[in-house]
């Protein structure tokens, strides 16, 4: 049945089963119970520590790993049950180094996996054309792979990933390799293509790329969902109310501490570079931190101070540290 | 249907280009040239020196079908296997291909190494060791070296399934492969002389029957064909069971999660 979702999943488990040398058996829980509903044409983000489970999801979705449990569709296919109904709308970009064949150009990989793609010859060739020019590597398409950097590679990887025209794009740390200037390129690209209509699930490390790229993120933890949200909804939830920052010219030891002691300030981090101190406090929103702290260090001390919202990685990461004292 | 025929002659030549690793000039000079040369040298000569001319001649045209199940089986494993070690299967199983495609299509492209070694093989063997070729039933002899790659590709294929299923290392089983098909399948040692277990090993591997109808041929004699018959049929069965496994390694490693990832 269709629910109209492009990405769905309902109670979606996977365990991974091991030996030990001893003989002994290992199991490890890599997605938990976990339930998921991505809309056509959103781009969605997934976020988690390392070994959450976001690759093992990318995988389920994409039909390269059978559930343990639960269920999930592509478009309306089942994973499992109508693999072959997913494998034609999606496509897959996945980082790293390897996952290419070394011996063939940029060109020619991508003419094989279009011959995977069910496409005919000169069509895998114009599509191969057409998607190493989005991807900016035209100049070294007849360049073995061998040859190619780093960051080659992972442009090679997106344009795999595209090469098939699908609906649904995976993304798993497709900026993983590139330089600054080749990510930016790859960031501009995600928007164009939700604007052609793909719905685009992307995990990622990088909350600069998940606050400007995704729609609404998922945030996963110990193969569980531990939040849902736009970015801004997580800044605002998890974001501790708003940041002050300030450096101070001389060391002050005890100022953290009694920065702590305020209403209203729920946290302080503080860190030296050289003999300057930085200080970055969590406070609720509307506290005039800033004037506290010149009270209490002294005006002429502080280099300077902003506050600002918080970002999406503070949100994350205070997230992050709650589900795990739970 | 064209469409179709250009898409698999397409990925036979692409797969064989970026996983057959002896295509560089050197490795292929050493496996494909050199080596079954060297091999038929050696073991003719050995045999002239301690036998006779007539066993020298015997061994080179085994030595023939053997070189010729050896490269096809050395090439079409890598074909296979390498998509795992390259960590390229995962990209591969993630497509809409048909899988018997895929499949089959790792191995068109072998056939004419093979030819060459029975050319290379033949022909060392003519200027070395005077094998003569004046009562060569032709026809037979053509029929039985194509029966014999017919057979060693789905063979091979099949054992780069058992690889695949495995998750072992392509080396070690090219090695064993080897001492098979050179020790159990008529190539210096007649078949009949092998202790029952390895006779009847023997009886199931690729080359074997080949061979039998390949010496007929090469004597002149016409009744090679129920020895090609059972080396073809053979192959197919190969090439079946091989085809089913494949179907069961993707399902097992999506289930086992251990797909050697894509990147």
């Amino acid at each position: 049945m269709d629910s109209g979702f492009a990405i769905e999943c309902e109670n979606l488990r996977r365990v991974f089963r091991s030996r030990r040398l001893t003989g002994q058996r290992e199991e490890v829980v890599a997605l938990d119970s976990l339930s998921l509903q991505v809309h056509p044409g959103e781009v969605y983000g997934v976020l988690g520590p390392n070994g959450a489970g976001k690759t093992t999801a990318i995988r389920i979705f994409s039909t390269l790993l059978i559930p343990t449990a639960g269920s999930a569709r592509v478009m309306g296919h089942d994973v499992v049950g109508a693999a072959g109904g997913v494998r034609r709308r999606i496509g897959l970009i996945l980082g790293g180094e390897r996952g290419l064949y070394e011996r063939l150009t940029g060109r020619q990989n991508l003419e094989y996996f279009a011959s995977l793609y069910l496409m005919n010859p000169r069509q895998g060739a114009e599509r191969a054309d057409a998607v190493l020019e989005e991807v900016g590597l035209t100049h070294a398409r007849d360049r073995k792979v061998e040859q190619y950097s780093r960051g080659m590679r992972q442009r090679l990887h997106v344009a795999r990933g595209l090469l098939p025209d699908p609906d649904v794009i995976f993304m798993d740390e497709p900026t993983i390799g590139l330089d600054p200037e080749a990510a930016q390129d790859f960031r501009r690209l995600v928007p164009e293509l939700r604007d052609r209509g793909k719905t685009i699930l992307l995990t990622t490390h990088y909350m600069l790329e998940a606050d400007l790229l995704c729609e609404r993120i998922a945030v996963i933890d110990h193969g569980r969902l531990v939040a849902l949200d736009t970015p801004e909804g997580l800044k605002q939830r998890f974001g501790q109310g708003q940041v002050t920052e300030a450096t101070l010219r001389h060391a002050d030891p005890d100022l953290a501490e009694r920065l702590r002691a305020l209403r209203g300030v729920n946290a302080v981090e503080s860190e030296m570079e050289g003999a300057a101190q930085r200080l970055r406090l969590y406070s609720d929103v509307g506290r005039d931190i800033a004037s506290a702290l010149r009270n209490m260090a002294g005006a002429d001390t502080i280099q300077g101070v902003v506050t600002r919202e918080p970002t999406l990685e503070e949100a994350y990461l205070s997230l992050i540290r709650e589900s795990a004292r739970d | 249907m064209l469409n179709a025929v250009r898409s698999f002659t397409l990925q036979s030549y692409l797969s064989y280009r970026g996983l057959f690793l002896w295509l560089t000039p050197v490795s292929y000079t050493s496996n494909i040239l050199l080596r079954p040369v060297l091999a038929v040298m050696m073991f003719g000569f050995l045999a002239q020196y301690a036998l006779d001319e007539e066993t020298a001649r015997s061994y080179a045209v085994g030595l023939a079908g053997y070189s010729v199940g050896r490269i096809i089986a050395g090439g079409v494993m890598q074909s296979l296997y390498r998509d795992a070690a390259f960590g390229t299967l995962a990209a591969v199983y993630a497509s809409p291909v048909n899988r018997a495609t895929l499949y089959f299509s790792r191995c068109i492209l072998h056939v004419p190494n093979g030819a060459l070694v029975a050319l290379s093989v033949l022909g060392s063997a003519a200027l070395f060791l005077g094998l003569g070729f004046e009562q060569v039933d032709w026809g037979g002899l053509i029929a039985a070296f194509a029966v014999m790659t017919f057979s060693t590709m789905l063979f091979s294929l099949f054992v780069a399934t058992l690889i695949l299923l495995s998750g072992t290392g392509w080396a070690n089983w090219i090695i064993i492969l080897d001492g098979l098909l050179l020790s159990l399948t008529g190539v210096i040692i007649p078949t009949a002389e092998l202790p029952a277990v390895l006779f009847e090993l023997g009886q199931i591997l690729p080359v074997t029957h080949g061979l039998e109808g390949l010496r007929v041929a090469f004597a002149g004699g016409s009744g090679y064909w129920p020895d090609l018959a059972r080396e073809a049929a053979l192959g197919l069965a190969y090439g079946i069971v091989g085809l089913l496994l494949f179907r069961i390694a993707e399902v097992q490693a999506k289930r086992r999660g251990v797909l050697a990832r894509v990147g």
